[in-house]
């Protein structure tokens, strides 16, 4: 991986196909999710089905299935911290990873966020890389942090733009960086502790004032390569 | 979405015997199938795997679960090996088991009625009626 946004390149080019099956229209799903990636179509489905349910497909296979209504919550989600969130999220996350959402708000960056934060804090050992855009998303979630360097054996590092003066993070290695990606997307990766079956990354850029687009992951390889990049530019090398 | 005439489309006037009622009925005592029918009632055909991705969808999500591949999996095999054959014996569909290709042949007009009812009827659906003991085996 060469870089966050030739990562952001990568999931354009992976096709998802959303299929709406309901007695009409979810248009609020097509603006959510119809970006370079993902199309959303409608199929009618007789009176009775109003609320309805979508099909996700990848290039003709089947991927899953959800209810509009459930789709509905993955994008205006509830917010709680990692130690105290509802463990059925994952698999809702999980159908939807490597498709690109190109309006995502704050709210949902940060349950998003809150989904890898969750994984890494259950698993409690292991990589966590996190890269903030901004530096009052970074003070915001300074408690987060601490508390998951303080009770877990994740080895936390925190990543800023230079220009930012940043605080320090107890427990966790601060990396203040003035070139490169830092500081130009909102990151958190997490190794998995050693299981496949547990990494898990996003990855996000703010383009406009409080809207992102980015992507989730939880195949180990894209997940290792999007870690080997920050740590080969980031921190191999840095000051212990 | 039912309007197909006085005519079942032998050309030719038919009154319902006593096995075509039992056998609408039976075919129509299974949500699963009820759906299929509604469902091949406005898209006409499907593939075994669009139709098992449709059922499986609304069999898993309408109680706030979600499906995955296995449960289409599954689906498809029920809808493979008994429901399909079954409609297909009474000839309301057409299923091909080889290349997996399904079509409805036709609803005669009373069991076309029949599932509107069933499943699209919320007038009879939402008011306030008790159901009688149950003398069904």
């Amino acid at each position: 991986m060469r870089s966050l946004r030739a990562a952001l390149e990568r999931i354009a080019g992976r096709h998802k196909t959303i299929t709406v099956y309901a007695t009409t229209p979810h248009p609020e799903l097509v603006a959510q999710f119809e970006t370079r990636n993902a199309t959303v179509v409608h199929r009618p489905l007789p009176a009775g089905h109003e609320e309805g349910f979508v099909v996700i497909t990848e290039r003709g296979e089947y991927v899953g299935s959800m209810s509009v209504e459930t789709l509905d919550a993955l994008t205006t989600p509830p917010i709680a911290p990692p130690w105290d969130r509802d463990p059925g999220l994952g698999r809702l996350y999980d159908l939807l990873g490597d498709t690109l959402f190109a309006s995502f708000d704050r709210r949902q960056m940060l349950a998003t966020a809150r989904e890898i934060e969750d994984r890494a804090w259950r698993t409690g050992r292991g990589t966590l890389y996190t890269g903030f855009q901004r530096p009052a998303a970074m003070q915001e979630q300074i408690p987060v942090y601490e508390r998951l360097a303080a009770d877990t054996r994740l080895d936390v590092h925190v990543f800023v733009h230079a220009d930012w003066n940043p605080p320090g993070v107890a427990g966790a290695t601060v990396h203040a960086e003035s070139a490169g990606e830092i500081g130009e997307f909102w990151f958190v990766l997490y190794d998995g502790g050693g299981d496949d079956d547990r990494t898990c990354a996003l990855v996000a850029e703010e383009r406009s004032p409080g809207v992102y687009y980015g992507f989730w992951t939880y195949e180990p390889d894209f997940v290792d390569d999007l870690l080997a990049y920050v740590r080969e530019t980031y921190v191999d090398g840095d000051a212990p | 979405m039912s309007n197909r005439g006085g005519d079942p489309g032998r050309g030719h006037r038919q009154h319902w015997t006593d096995d075509w009622v039992n056998t609408a009925f039976a075919l129509l005592a299974d949500g699963r199938r009820r759906f299929v029918l509604a469902y091949l009632r406005d898209y006409r055909e499907a593939t075994l795997f669009e139709l098992a991705n449709v059922v499986s969808g609304w069999e898993w999500t309408r109680r706030g679960g979600i499906a995955t591949r296995a449960e289409r999996d599954r689906t498809a095999a029920r809808l493979h090996h008994a429901d399909l054959p079954r409609l297909a014996a009474a000839g309301v569909v057409v299923y091909d088991p080889h290349t997996r290709h399904v079509e409805l042949v036709e609803l005669p007009p009373p069991m076309d009625d029949l599932l509107a009812v069933a499943t699209g009827d919320r007038r009879t659906r939402g008011r306030d009626w008790g159901w009688p003991a149950d003398r069904r085996r």
